[in-house]
């Protein structure tokens, strides 16, 4: 993903936050979509948990430190 | 559960609904719309500015859809049937998803759309049968009344 404008400070802790949240939100998912009764709800928690994981790597992506695996450690 | 030293099963009474799970999930993505509001109106504009409105767009089709299977099982009342609500409540019913309706004496007639207030009653209350099965969720999407599974799954 081409970007050109390195993160402010501002931006880069809304970044760090919105990506912990993301995967907070990602781990509640795939807790839920194990846990819940219903199947209808367990595709419907999968498919929230996919886009949550997408939201994360667009977020890692923008904190450039995409296939950083131990840099990227701090943010789960 | 852990705090009472048993081992995980699925079968206890103190593990989350299936409504509550929404309910934490729709409160997440509030959460997070609120952040992704902020990081918008607090960006410089470009590249970042642009992923975090998709992600906020994102975020609200996320809790459309969540909200709308929680009003498909009855677990979300909003204002357009609180009369029928009301009407089921002094009838002593309960709606469905396994908590007890609210008490017909709430402090407010706002803001009680949802969730429980008498949760020391339910404790007491837990192990008697409803005197009829709740019919407010109607049929869930396989077909089958999901009213009657949710109150097996809870006495």
């Amino acid at each position: 993903m081409p970007y050109n404008n390195n993160p402010t400070r501002k931006e880069q802790s809304y970044l760090e936050d919105a990506l912990q949240m993301e995967n907070l939100c990602l781990a509640k998912c795939s807790v839920y979509a194990d846990q819940c009764q219903d199947q209808a709800l367990k595709s419907l928690l999968f498919e929230v948990a996919k886009t949550k994981r997408h939201h994360a790597n667009r977020l890692k992506q923008l904190l450039g430190q995409q296939s950083n695996g131990q840099a990227s450690q701090q943010y789960h | 559960m852990a705090y009472r030293g048993t081992k995980y099963n699925p079968n206890r009474t103190n593990r989350l609904s299936d409504r509550d799970m929404l309910m934490d999930l729709l409160a997440t993505g509030k959460y997070m719309s609120h952040l992704y509001d902020h990081a918008v109106l607090e960006s410089t504009g470009g590249n970042i500015r642009d992923t975090f409105e998709t992600l906020q767009q994102s975020e609200h089709e996320t809790a459309q859809m969540l909200f709308s299977f929680m009003q498909q099982q009855g677990w979300y009342t909003t204002g357009a049937n609180r009369q029928n609500f009301g009407r089921r409540l002094q009838r002593g019913q309960r709606l469905s998803g396994g908590r007890p309706a609210q008490s017909t004496q709430a402090d407010s007639r706002y803001a009680v759309t949802s969730g429980s207030r008498d949760f020391g009653k339910y404790m007491s209350g837990r192990g008697q049968q409803p005197s009829e099965a709740p019919r407010y969720a109607g049929q869930g999407r396989s077909g089958r009344p999901y009213s009657n599974r949710q109150q097996e799954r809870n006495l």
